[in-house]
């Protein structure tokens, strides 16, 4: 198999709390701990899990927004820590991101046009006739007309400010897009219009995707591979049709249960986990899932479960993973 | 359980029909707890005075739910503040009437509604933070619900405030019961509005998109809780969403909003089996199916262009500049409801009528 294209190798990060009049650390929030995960070139994986899980910090990590705590972020086999600042400003025009809420990623005070410049002139390409007319096609490229470039960004619908925000990271012809749940804020109506466009996309401009979403209809029909976050640390992961079809994780298999069909034929009369998420500055010892796991036992909570091979391309890290098919 | 028993018993949410609805007599079915009719909801905006609801009819019987389902800017949620008295000032009802328990509402002085409001009809709302105080401990607002009534003493507050802690299965309810919002997880201060919204039995419980800030295994945690109190307090509830799978999860009957208006209604199987407005239709078909992916070749159905804005809705459907199905006489007519099969209506010109 080819080199991945993006690559997370024994990745923390790690956040700290301080307080009081020195600001001393008080604690940390482990946002992320020993993820490893590779994007390779054409591919969407996706990453689920629920709020809190570390799915958006690890996006930005891995696009470079924050250094990490412990491990490596690798571009195209070269570490982005161990670069230059020039040569990871150079790195950072081929990762782009696609963020949540596109009513807070476009600047208010800026006409669209001027937003579309942007990454041109942080990246140094001068302006004039092609850089307009790159401008122009990359507006057509997400279902915009040239003439929206005069306008502001509240005059736009929220559906047409996420194709902007899309326009904005397509600019430098990237190879990787991070999306951070870049439906959510859409309304049900223009979802399916946004995504259609991110499939248009990635098959005519061969991109990678590493999407990011707690909406598991929408992963399955757009990701080859899914990784599932569970309180920092990658739970399980493998192709789309086995994780859906063979989940091997209790918690994977919960969060499938619990999302709701859109059949009223088929209600759920029990909900599939009970208590909340702990705090991810208190994960709990052991397996962080085994204060709501219906499995737990003794072991469970002294011994961390590697993430590890339970069938071909499927890994689980759960210490009863071939115990568990549901 | 036993002092839920007296709580029912003693409480003023007892389901007694009010004279009114004697007096009328025939003609209402004594379990509808909510009729709208005819609502009409303006707002003072500097371009004029624009219809957020523009004449929705609704009903909601005892023990069962409506879902108001509708994407931003429907008016669903407008909806449920007319309900419940609490526009904000540049907003009016400017027509209809909103009979509960065989009571026009609309109009009732604010002392009056105010009275009503947190007994006979109770809301919860998507931020839990917005109906809690920070500073307070909640256990406290829930006794406080009793003392600004006046349906219990310092003491017994208390005590039925824990007791609806336990009912709304808040674990380490005495612990919890001294802690502040801030130190409770989103679906554990959705619990603590729940018990808010129910300590005194109301018939009718409003709540606006309740779980859309919740993760999804906390939203079934907090559907299954309000499907349980729903069975033992009897109540009707109006629940206000944009999520159709948690519609098909929780709804006994369905409204679907489009611009203002409801566009169809239905019983909730028959909803989803045969959904008959263009609107509805479309948003059904475009949410991917499970197996479906992006390798089938064919784009998702999706439905073109957006909602119109408030104040640039002009006559007609207001849905046909995004309908596949739109003939020429849907800008001249405003379709009303009609039906299409048994208890089964839609607005549109170009269905028939069954």
């Amino acid at each position: 198999m080819k080199a991945p294209l993006l690559e997370a190798r024994d990745l923390d990060m790690h956040f700290a709390i301080t307080g009081g009049l020195l600001q001393r650390e008080l604690g940390r929030v482990r946002a992320v701990t020993g993820v490893n995960l590779a994007l390779h070139a054409g591919e969407v994986l996706g990453v689920v899990g629920e709020s809190g899980c570390g799915k958006t910090t690890l996006a930005r990590v891995l696009t470079g927004l924050y250094p990490p705590t412990r491990g490596q972020v690798l571009f195209d086999g070269k570490d982005l820590q161990a670069l230059s600042a020039a040569e990871r400003h150079g790195m950072s025009r081929r990762v782009q991101m696609v963020f949540q809420d596109p009513f807070a990623s476009l600047n208010p005070r800026h006409r669209v046009g001027r937003i579309l410049e942007m990454p041109f002139e942080l990246h140094g390409q001068p302006a004039g006739e092609p850089r307009r007319r790159r401008i122009e096609e990359l507006l057509a490229l997400v279902g915009l007309d040239p003439q929206h470039l005069q306008r502001w960004p509240h005059e736009f619908s929220g559906g047409q400010r996420q194709r902007i925000g899309i326009a904005r990271a397509l600019a430098l012809q990237p190879e990787v897009l991070v999306l951070d749940e870049p439906l959510s804020a859409l309304d049900m109506s223009i979802q399916s219009q946004v995504l259609n466009l991110l499939v248009e996309l990635q098959q005519r401009l061969k991109l990678a995707y590493l999407f990011v979403s707690h909406d598991l209809s929408v992963v399955q029909y757009l990701c080859d591979r899914v990784a599932v976050m569970y309180l920092g640390r990658v739970v399980e992961q493998a192709s789309t049709k086995q994780l859906f079809a063979m989940p091997r994780h209790p918690y994977t298999q919960s969060l499938l249960a619990a999302a709701p069909s859109i059949d009223p034929r088929q209600r759920r009369t029990q909900p599939p986990l009970q208590g909340d998420v702990p705090s991810p500055s208190r994960p709990p010892p052991g397996c962080a899932f085994h204060t709501r796991c219906p499995r737990a036992q003794a072991r469970c909570s002294q011994e961390v479960p590697a993430l590890r091979s339970v069938a071909a391309g499927h890994l689980a890290a759960c210490h009863f993973a071939e115990e568990t098919l549901p | 359980m036993e002092r839920l028993a007296i709580m029912a018993s003693t409480g003023s949410g007892s389901v007694v029909a009010s004279p009114e609805l004697q007096i009328w007599g025939w003609g209402i079915d004594p379990s509808t707890v909510l009729e709208l009719e005819g609502l009409v909801t303006a707002f003072d905006t500097p371009g004029g005075r624009v219809r957020a609801v523009d004449g929705v009819s609704l009903r909601v019987a005892a023990g069962r739910t409506l879902c108001i389902a509708g994407e931003s800017g429907c008016g669903k949620s407008v909806t449920a503040l007319s309900i419940m008295g609490l526009l904000a000032d540049k907003a009016r009802i400017e027509a209809g009437r909103i009979v509960f328990r065989g009571r026009d509402l609309v109009p009732l002085s604010p002392t009056e509604r105010r009275r009503l409001r947190g007994r006979e009809l109770a809301m919860i709302f998507q931020e839990p933070l917005t109906a809690l105080n920070p500073v307070l401990p909640v256990g406290e607002q829930v006794a406080e619900v009793f003392r600004i009534h006046g349906t219990a003493g310092p003491k017994e507050a208390r005590e039925r405030a824990l007791a609806l802690f336990e009912q709304v299965h808040i674990p380490d309810a005495a612990r919890r019961f001294g802690e502040y919002p801030h130190q409770l997880s989103g679906g554990m201060k959705q619990r603590v509005t729940i018990a808010m919204a129910l300590a005194h039995r109301p018939a009718l419980l409003i709540a606006d998109e309740p779980t859309t800030a919740l993760d999804v295994t906390i939203q079934a945690q907090v559907l299954n809780l309000l499907a349980e109190l729903q069975r033992e307090i009897g109540m009707a509830m109006v629940f206000v969403t944009h999520d159709l799978a948690v519609v098909a999860q929780i709804a006994d009957e369905v409204a679907v909003m489009y611009a203002g208006r409801v566009v169809e209604r239905a019983p909730v199987a028959e909803l989803f089996e045969r959904p008959a407005h263009p609107y509805t239709r479309g948003l059904l078909a475009s949410r991917p199916r499970p197996g479906q992916t992006r390798h089938d070749g064919t784009p998702l159905p999706s439905i073109r262009g957006s909602l119109p804005p408030l104040g640039q809705r002009a006559g007609g459907c207001a849905f046909r500049d995004r309908c596949p199905m739109a003939e020429p006489r849907c800008a001249l007519e405003q379709p009303a409801l009609r039906p299409v099969a048994p208890a089964h209506e839609a607005a549109c010109l170009l269905l028939e009528a069954a």
